[in-house]
């Protein structure tokens, strides 16, 4: 078995931390079959080429690229060796965000360097070929969210020629946009501008529209997959209704609406608005009193007090998730959002809108008084640590909207807006936003603490950081600019799909850069205001590109799907069945007779290797001994390294992330990448231990957000076990810990390689 | 209290054929002496009693009103009666609610061949009503207001479906009720804003929430629902607040 060794100096980034050449000259020693070579950036097509005349040359049976994470430029490298030999036969070693950002003594981390690559040489000795194979893909897609987002996206799939099945939870398609009065920077209409959408989205005959539905289970493999729908009942057979509005004129419930935001009143039988997609009425039972009276005077007998849910199936090539936000409920805090004169953002949009409840007149609720002095409270709820710590992005620019648009028809009414910074980056923003102070709306420059209710009026507890004098701002109405949070549909599809969220609990994308609409399963994407807070003209970015993904990914009948799967050994295997009961996939067949596993719902976790007790089932690619090969050439180098089992979900990401921080981390800690922290057994706990490491720990994603469902609660289990192993051995269980963290929580990994190095000096 | 006892009371009494009409019959072939202040209107059931009928006696000099029905289980329409219990229900809270004597209209069940019971009751309810004293002259508005909300399709509605909405078990009657309860209050209260655009012409909020002496946050309940229907419509300024008067006048 020959083996390359490529070392990568990234220019200065880990030419400046390690000692490039003293690596290369130390792994040439090492005997003939392993050969080092080193290049300034081995990315690039120079380095590339080097990697395959080497290959060629030299015949090389496997390759060991160190440098920057497989994250990063892994496919690159993939490629590229795939071109020569079997793209699997090439391993990296991660020395640039887990060496050389982290250890700040050039001699340390020239050493752990040594120790990552040793890693990951012993492992490249066991790789094997892998070879794929090729399945059919269905040309459905599912939309999960009928926002602007997915109404945008689904026009472009259907102009690509594929099928569309919309899901929305509400009564309508349209999401939040249509309810907006006018959209910044250009102040259109936004239901002008949404409304062609609508249309086209509901005239298509390529997309089924499926409203108050919702996606309860997933299952099947990325090109086939099976979606279940829930439809709650609408009481209205949507085949006879016209939505000709006689039934909502004659019901005698008034009831605080929905949609308006508790800002005007909605029949118990009604359509959220004139343009509904499907333009259908609706019951909402639970203010029906069921006196009756829609049923008397619909003429197309269209109401239907007896409808029920419906559950169905449908199959899918591919999923997009496009739930969307909705904003931060600051009821009963220092905001004081119940007093009826502080509005949401959401709310102000509902009465701007001139179909609206007030016909967009400024009036507020307590009385219907048109405010004398209305102020804008910004970062209400965001960038404060007690809520969210990241900024919303869009609040600065859409209180700016409104405040300019309210001043232009009531150019007497005082209007101010306390904020803290204004992020105006946008093409257009900063003009629209000068033009706004022209206009006479007083911005000033301070953080509200507190909104005191005076009566009807309220009092705005503000420090001027200008003149660093607290101030109090008389308002007779307020308007909050509630940051964004994930929708409750974005959070319930988190968990019905497996999607990984990042801390600030918005789905996140296998690489927020490169690769921002993509997840970790292949065939699941995500857009819009699912990923992050952002203003509807990157949500129509994000359709288009997202759009495009997915064609990439259906426009063939099949796909390739490689064979990284488990495999099971039939003369080992003694047929229990422990593996087939454990994966979450239903990837292993039986016949009783036999054991087998179905490639192509395989999602190779190889949580059925740690559970099977005569080890007969292994993984083809992370195998138990590909493993402990890794751990074994990590500790020759370094014996008392704390080895760290990093999921590739979650826990390596936070690693890759304390990297690129900059964060110091103590060149003891070695990582060694698992596809998912229920893969690590509870000999890869142990062994270390054996041969002198000091200490092991894992980590996996947050509870209830692991990639394949329960890994992570498996290797709880396994983790709790293999410490009452060590008390009994005296090696002493508080040296092997698990911690969760997700992919976006870099400071979390830092601190747990710090607590695991305290650990290990005690 | 020497007024009070040369007062006669008028009553108007809404009998159903079936029982409570013949219970009278009854009453005078026994020769059942009571008092002479009843005026009985025959109606086919109890169940047919309008409110507004019971409104219109009392505009129209009846110092009280009662119905009189079969009693439960009893009615020859299956389920009249109690339409005409839940009625009355409402329309004695709705007394209270607007500060009315709700002692003034009664419901009771008297079978045909309870003529001596019918006698009893009668009498009953005129001492009650000769207690009472003649109908205050400052009900009349409150009588018009009523009836006002009383005529209205929304109320009408609710009134209309009660036999539908819970007999068929389809919604908790304490529910139901406490929903009509509160659209009649909200009607009455809309009867008495349309009342204030006729005297006083266009009204703003505050001017309506004096007029009508409930918060301004639930006049502008009203304002939204009136728009909404295309009722009221915004015509001028006044003070920071619009003035509403009726569409098209």
């Amino acid at each position: 078995m020959k083996i390359g060794v490529f070392i990568c100096f990234c220019g200065n980034n880990i030419g400046g931390y390690v000692n490039v050449p003293e690596l290369t000259d130390y792994f040439n020693t090492l005997g003939d079959d392993v050969i080092a070579f080193n290049t300034t950036f081995l990315c690039s097509e120079i380095g590339q080429d080097l990697i395959k005349d080497k290959i060629e040359e030299l015949n090389l049976d496997a390759v060991v690229v160190a440098s920057c994470s497989p994250k990063h430029h892994g496919s690159i490298f993939q490629n590229c060796i795939g071109e020569k030999i079997n793209q699997y036969r090439w391993e990296f070693a991660n020395i640039r965000e887990q060496c050389a950002w982290t250890t700040p003594n050039k001699k340390d981390a020239t050493e752990k360097a040594k120790a990552i690559i040793m890693g990951a040489i012993e492992k490249a000795k066991l790789l094997k070929d892998i070879g794929s194979t090729r399945v059919p893909v269905t040309k459905d897609v599912l939309i999960i969210g009928g926002g602007i987002t997915g109404m945008h996206a689904s026009l472009e799939l259907t102009d690509k020629g594929f099928h569309v099945h919309m899901v929305e939870k509400k009564e309508t398609i349209g999401g939040n946009m249509v309810r907006f009065d006018r959209v910044f920077p250009t102040d259109d209409c936004a239901m002008c501008t949404s409304s062609p959408i609508l249309a086209d989205v509901a005239m298509n005959k390529l997309i089924d529209i499926y409203s108050l539905s919702e996606v309860v289970e997933v299952k099947g493999r990325p090109g086939e997959y099976k979606i279940k729908i829930v439809k709650r009942p609408r009481y209205v057979d949507e085949k006879k209704c016209t939505a000709c509005g006689e039934c909502t004129s004659h019901c005698p419930v008034e009831v605080w609406s929905e949609w308006d935001e508790g800002m005007g009143l909605r029949a118990a039988i009604f359509k959220p608005l004139a343009q509904a997609v499907p333009l259908k009425n609706r019951i909402e039972r639970d203010s029906c009193i069921r006196c009756g009276t829609c049923e008397n005077v619909c003429k197309a007998g269209a109401v239907l007090y007896d409808d029920t849910e419906r559950e169905f199936e449908i199959t899918v090539g591919a999923i997009l998730v496009c739930t969307g936000y909705e904003l931060i409920d600051l009821t009963n805090t220092e905001y004081h959002q119940e007093h009826p004169n502080v509005l949401t953002g959401f709310q102000l949009e509902r009465i701007k809108v001139p179909s609206g409840p007030t016909a967009g007149e400024i009036l507020r609720p307590s009385d219907g008084k048109m405010p004398e002095h209305l102020v804008f409270v910004q970062c209400a709820g965001s960038r404060d640590r007690r809520y969210n710590v990241y900024c919303s992005k869009i609040c600065c620019m859409y209180a700016t909207k409104n405040a300019r648009l309210i001043k232009a028809e009531n150019p007497h009414m005082k209007i101010s807006v306390c904020y803290i910074d204004m992020r105006t980056a946008g093409r257009g923003y900063e003009e629209f936003f000068d033009k706004a102070r022209e206009m006479g709306i007083n911005y000033i420059r301070g953080n509200v603490s507190e909104i005191v209710p005076d009566g009807e009026d309220l009092i705005l507890k503000v420090e001027d950081t200008f003149t660093s004098e607290p101030i109090d701002v008389r308002a007779d109405m307020v308007v909050l600019s509630n940051g964004l949070i994930p929708s409750q549909g974005t959070k319930d599809m988190s968990s019905v799909i497996h999607i990984v969220s990042g801390a600030d609990k918005f789905l996140a994308p296998v690489h927020v850069k490169i690769a921002p609409v993509d997840t970790a399963s292949k065939g699941i994407y995500i857009a819009g205001t699912t990923e992050a807070p952002k203003p509807i003209q990157e949500c129509i970015t994000d359709a288009g590109l997202v759009a495009s993904r997915i064609a990439t990914f259906l426009k063939d009948p099949e796909i390739e799907i490689d064979l990284t799967t488990s495999k099971i050994n039939p003369e080992v295997c003694i047929k229990c069945g422990t593996c087939a009961e454990n994966c979450v996939y239903d990837a292993i067949e039986t016949s009783g007779e036999f054991y087998e596993v179905r490639d192509v719902s395989c999602q190779a976790c190889g949580k059925c290797s740690v559970t099977c007790p005569t080890n007969a089932i292994d993984l083809s690619l992370f195998s138990e001994d590909q493993i402990i090969k890794q751990v074994d050439g990590i500790l020759h180098e370094d014996p008392d390294a704390i080895i760290g089992y990093c999921c590739y979900q979650c826990g390596y990401n936070a690693a890759d992330l304390a990297g690129t921080a900059k964060a110091n981390i103590d060149p003891s800690i070695k990582v060694v990448l698992v596809p998912c922290s229920g893969r690590v057994t509870m000999q890869h706990m142990l062994y270390p231990f054996f041969k002198g490491a000091k200490g092991v720990f894992l980590a996996a994603c947050l509870e209830g957000q692991c990639h394949y469902i329960d890994g992570n609660l498996q290797a709880k289990e396994k983790v709790a076990l293999s410490k009452k192993a060590l008390d009994i051995m005296g090696v002493g269980g508080r040296k092997l810990n698990l911690f969760n963290m997700s992919s976006a929580e870099g400071p979390k990994f830092v601190a747990a390689a710090k607590r695991m190095v305290e650990i290990c000096q005690e | 209290m020497a007024e009070s006892t040369s007062f006669e009371p008028k009553i108007v009494a809404f009998t159903c054929n079936w029982c409570s009409y013949a219970g009278a019959d009854l009453a005078g072939t026994s020769r059942v002496q009571y008092a002479p202040n009843m005026r009985i209107i025959r109606v086919m059931c109890s169940g047919r009693v309008e409110p507004t009928f019971i409104l219109e006696a009392l505009q129209n000099g009846a110092d009280g009103v009662c119905v009189l029905g079969c009693h439960f289980g009893d009615c020859h329409y299956i389920s009249g009666n109690y339409e005409a219990a839940r009625r009355m229900e409402l329309l004695k809270k709705l007394f209270k609610d607007i500060g009315m004597d709700d002692r003034r209209i009664m419901i009771e069940r008297v079978s045909a061949s309870e003529g001596d019971r019918f006698g009893s009751v009668v009498n009953a309810f005129t001492e009650q009503i000769r207690e009472l004293g003649p109908l205050p002259e400052d009900y009349q508005e409150s009588l018009s207001l009523m009836r006002g909300a009383l005529e209205g399709e929304r109320l009408r509605i609710v009134l209309g479906s009660t036999k539908r909405a819970f007999e068929e078990g389809e919604i908790e009657e304490e529910r139901y009720n406490t929903t009509m309860h509160d659209i009649a209050l909200e009607e009455i209260e809309r009867v008495k804003m349309m009342k204030a655009l006729t005297e006083n012409g266009p009204q703003t909020v505050p001017e309506w929430a004096e007029y009508v002496g409930v918060p301004k946050m639930r006049i502008w309940r009203h304002v939204l629902a009136l728009t909404q229907k295309n009722v009221i419509e915004v015509v001028g300024e006044k003070e920071h607040y619009m003035q509403y008067q009726r569409r098209g006048v």
